[in-house]
């Protein structure tokens, strides 16, 4: 069976992709595989800010359920997906191809609420 | 809470099976199950240097601690208590009315996974502590008596 | 509560010393850790301030083969004595089994020893219990001091409930009466334990 930290880490593998994570919805890492220059915590509190605001955003416009985010930057892109326990996130440089990308994390995620169903 | 507590063969199976089970999805190293006055029910993991029915003692009274704490700044209980070490961790953690889980863990693992299973393990700890806790009269204890 | 595990065929009681400030309840449990052979008993830990005060409790595992095809194991935990950590002794005798309650003989402390006797009883009023419903017994401790009130007196003062239960001289910082008293309590909590028990049964 797969484990969570598995999961995640298998993420890291995609082409283009150059850190991956999880945080719980309040903010703490529960599992993270990022380049020893971007520091686990201070992503996981960024990502948890970004995801709660957008959920919050999507729902007060009347857009249904937030499905992803994505942040742009010069450097590369922050792709956000929901994962019930938590936010699954991935770090890319420019070059990624971002179809591929987003499926290997939606596919991520699914996996992820599987594996963790009774817990949350 | 009943006088007299009896946990049967096969219970004890499933709860230390819900804590090894526990100990895998979260990389965690050493996993007990006490209630609230430090009675051990479970020990799983890694044991050696330590000596659970110590820490299942302490755990109950820095629990209770923070209950009375808690109380005092007029929240019912704190459920989750975690103390971070340099290299060891220990998570502390409320299941259901009577029992606590004690996690001890290395940096190898996060404190957000050791929450994320302690939680899982907790409901089903519970279920099972629930039907040890209403269990009155069908003890089989025919066989127990005192020694000369 | 004690706990009864078939897969272990392990029993657990609690026995809490319980009695005013300086009265010797650690005194006990120091002589008993000092007496019983290391493979009966685990390592004495002691929650205590700089100045040897119990701060929270002490705490001390013995097991024994008082009951046939079982390892019976005893936790002996005292409470802090002084007035001012009542919320501490109060956690303490959370499911508790028995009950030593640890008195000083000095004349002076007689106030004292009667005021933890009445708080004892508040504590476990607590909890749903009233002292009928928990074993105890009674030691009356220093009873090499020059001014030691009578046990005649001692018994009047602190062994005045409805079921009057044994009591114990001792000398504990010398190990008199320390083991008298444990046998006592551990025989009367498995005693009760037993009767229950099979009264469940029927």
């Amino acid at each position: 069976m797969a484990s969570v930290k598995k999961v995640v880490e298998r993420l890291s593998q995609v082409k283009g992709v150059v850190g991956s994570i999880l945080v719980a919805k309040d903010g703490l890492v529960v599992a993270s595989n990022l380049s020893v220059q971007v520091q686990d915590e201070i992503v996981a509190a960024m990502v948890s800010a970004v995801g709660s605001t957008a959920i919050k955003a999507t729902e007060m416009m009347e857009q249904g359920e937030l499905r992803n985010i994505i942040i742009e930057g010069n450097n590369g892109k922050l792709f956000l997906t929901d994962a019930d326990v938590g936010y699954l996130g991935v770090l890319t440089s420019t070059e990624a191809n971002m179809g591929l990308v987003r499926l290997e994390l939606m596919e991520a995620a699914e996996t992820l609420k599987k594996l963790t169903s009774g817990a949350g | 809470m009943p006088r007299h507590r009896f946990i049967t063969p096969d219970e004890q199976k499933q709860l230390d099976s819900i804590l090894r089970e526990l100990l895998k999805n979260s990389d965690a190293k050493t996993a007990i199950l006490l209630d609230h006055g430090g009675f051990l029910m479970s020990t799983q993991g890694f044991t050696e240097h330590i000596d659970p029915q110590t820490i299942a003692v302490l755990a109950a009274g820095a629990f209770s601690t923070t209950r009375e704490l808690a109380k005092m700044i007029g929240e019912e209980e704190f459920t989750v208590m975690f103390h971070q070490g340099r290299r060891d961790h220990i998570h502390l953690s409320a299941v259901g009315k009577d029992a606590l889980l004690v996690i001890i863990f290395e940096n190898t693992t996060t404190i957000g996974m050791v929450r994320l299973f302690a939680r899982e393990a907790a409901k089903k700890l519970a279920s099972i502590l629930r039907i040890i806790n209403q269990r009155k009269s069908e003890a089989p204890m025919g066989n127990i008596k005192l020694q000369q | 509560m004690s706990t009864v595990n078939f897969a272990t065929r392990e029993i657990t009681c609690k026995i809490v010393y319980y009695g005013p400030g300086l009265s010797g309840k650690t005194t006990n449990l120091l002589f008993i850790h000092k007496k019983v052979p290391a493979k009966h008993r685990s390592d004495m830990v002691s929650l205590a301030t700089d100045g040897d005060r119990t701060l929270f409790f002490d705490f001390l595992p013995l097991v024994t083969n008082a009951v046939k095809g079982f390892s019976t194991k005893f936790q002996l935990y005292t409470v802090p004595g002084q007035v001012f950590y009542n919320a501490t002794r109060k956690l303490v005798l959370q499911g508790v089994d028995g009950i030593v309650f640890v008195s000083d003989s000095a004349w002076n402390r007689m106030n004292d020893n009667h005021e933890s006797f009445v708080n004892m009883k508040e504590n476990l009023s607590e909890y749903g219990l009233t002292i009928e419903d928990v074993p105890y017994v009674l030691q009356f401790n220093k009873r090499d001091l020059p001014d030691a009130a009578p046990v005649e007196y001692m018994n009047h003062l602190l062994n005045r409930e409805k079921q009057r239960v044994p009591h114990f001289e001792s000398i504990a910082i010398r190990g008199i009466g320390v083991f008298e008293t444990l046998n006592a309590i551990s025989r009367m909590v498995l005693v009760k334990l037993i009767s229950e028990l099979s009264q469940n049964k029927e």
